[in-house]
């Protein structure tokens, strides 16, 4: 029985030896760097960067055409994120993108509201429920209070308000 | 069974994994059997990454490589000796009830368990696994559990250690095969001869030559 038990042991040791020389141990890969950019940024999808959204602003980035302090949601504890991945410089936020400004949520005033959709088309995140001549909301959980539906609003019922939580 | 025909037979076992692990992945050639695994140049670098770690059998490679062959080798003489212990600990306690005749139909489920708990294991453990040819490794573990009956032996010890052996040699047949066809196909070998025939050939020669050690050892 210990004849067996030591042999047990043996081929047990030199069946994990074998597949551990044959068969190498798997890394995660690392996601590509406008991957890990884009994870830093605040995902407002506002424009203020002058780019369509995040993500193109981070496949600047990690290109090299964007500078990394252009997005106001973010901040400066944003840009000093995005410097540690990067390995640069610390810079203060540009003014020529906006100001560092607390973050907001957008509601409609339903009274006012005379269901134009036109705050519906231009929300990058689709947070604007509603349909032509029906009153609209903005669902609190989605809004990322980049402001965009200010400007299109005809009756100006929607304002941008601290968030409840 | 005597040394020779256990031989022949494992060399045959072999051959016929061979050609099922390469008829799999694909399924309308049965192209020349030699590795032929030529990194594409064009490849970008980070696919050159991942490639770099051997994609393992059916599902990726187009020919399983020497060091796909040799993980088949290994996790079959793995499953082999699970299910040595496995069917000797159920025969040494069926024995009494004389319930067993054949134990050749006690490692068909045995084996299968075995091989499954195997592959359960080792994905945890290393995921690429998960693309071995587990069936096939299953399917070795019942053949070598026939032509070396574990169970019929009164001592564990010797019975894992024949088992063990048998397992041994399926995986250097595996690999003596592949090695063998990457050197024995000649190209002013007559056309017809490429591929399956020559290897066939080669098993041939391989038995051949482990016949006569056999006749020289035993």
């Amino acid at each position: 029985m210990l004849a067996a038990l030591s042999l047990t042991l043996l081929l047990a040791a030199l069946f994990a030896f074998a597949l551990h020389r044959l068969v190498p141990a798997t890394t995660e890969p690392v996601a590509p760097l406008a991957d890990r950019i884009d994870a830093l940024l605040p995902q407002t999808q506002c424009g203020q960067c002058h780019y369509a959204g995040c993500r193109p602003y981070a496949e600047a980035i990690a290109a090299g055409d964007a500078d990394i302090n252009q997005c106001p949601p973010g901040g400066e504890v944003g840009i000093r994120a995005l410097a540690t991945l990067l390995g640069r410089e610390f810079k203060p936020l540009n003014p020529e993108h906006g100001v560092e400004t607390p973050r907001t949520v957008a509601v409609i005033d339903e009274a006012v509201c005379i269901g134009c959709t036109k705050c519906i088309q231009v929300c990058p995140v689709d947070a604007i429920l509603g349909a032509p001549q029906v009153m609209h909301s903005v669902l609190t959980e989605e809004c990322t209070g980049c402001g965009l539906c200010l400007v299109p609003c005809p009756v100006d019922c929607i304002a941008m308000v601290a968030p409840a939580r | 069974m005597d040394g020779g025909a256990l031989i022949a037979s494992l060399v045959a076992l072999a051959l016929a994994n061979r050609v099922l692990l390469e008829t799999a992945t694909k399924p309308m050639a049965l192209s020349p059997l030699g590795n032929s695994a030529a990194p594409d140049p064009t490849a970008s670098p980070h696919a050159a990454a991942t490639a770099q770690t051997p994609s393992l059998f059916v599902s990726t490679n187009a020919t399983p490589t020497l060091r796909d062959l040799a993980v088949h080798g290994v996790l079959s003489a793995l499953v082999v000796c699970l299910t040595a212990i496995a069917s000797w600990i159920v025969q040494q306690a069926l024995a009494p009830l004389a319930l067993l005749h054949s134990t050749a139909f006690l490692a068909l489920p045995l084996a299968a368990a075995a091989a499954a708990l195997t592959a359960f294991v080792t994905t945890r453990w290393r995921a690429p696994l998960r693309d071995a040819a587990w069936p096939l490794i299953a399917a070795n573990a019942v053949a070598i559990a026939v032509l070396v009956p574990a169970a019929a032996t009164p001592d564990l010890a010797t019975a894992l250690l024949r088992s063990f052996l048998a397992g041994a040699g399926f995986t250097l047949d595996l690999l003596a095969l592949a090695a063998l066809d990457a050197r024995l196909q000649p190209r002013e070998a007559p056309a017809a001869f490429h591929g399956l025939p020559l290897s066939l050939l080669n098993a041939g020669l391989l038995t051949l030559a482990a016949q006569g050690l056999a006749g020289f050892v035993g």
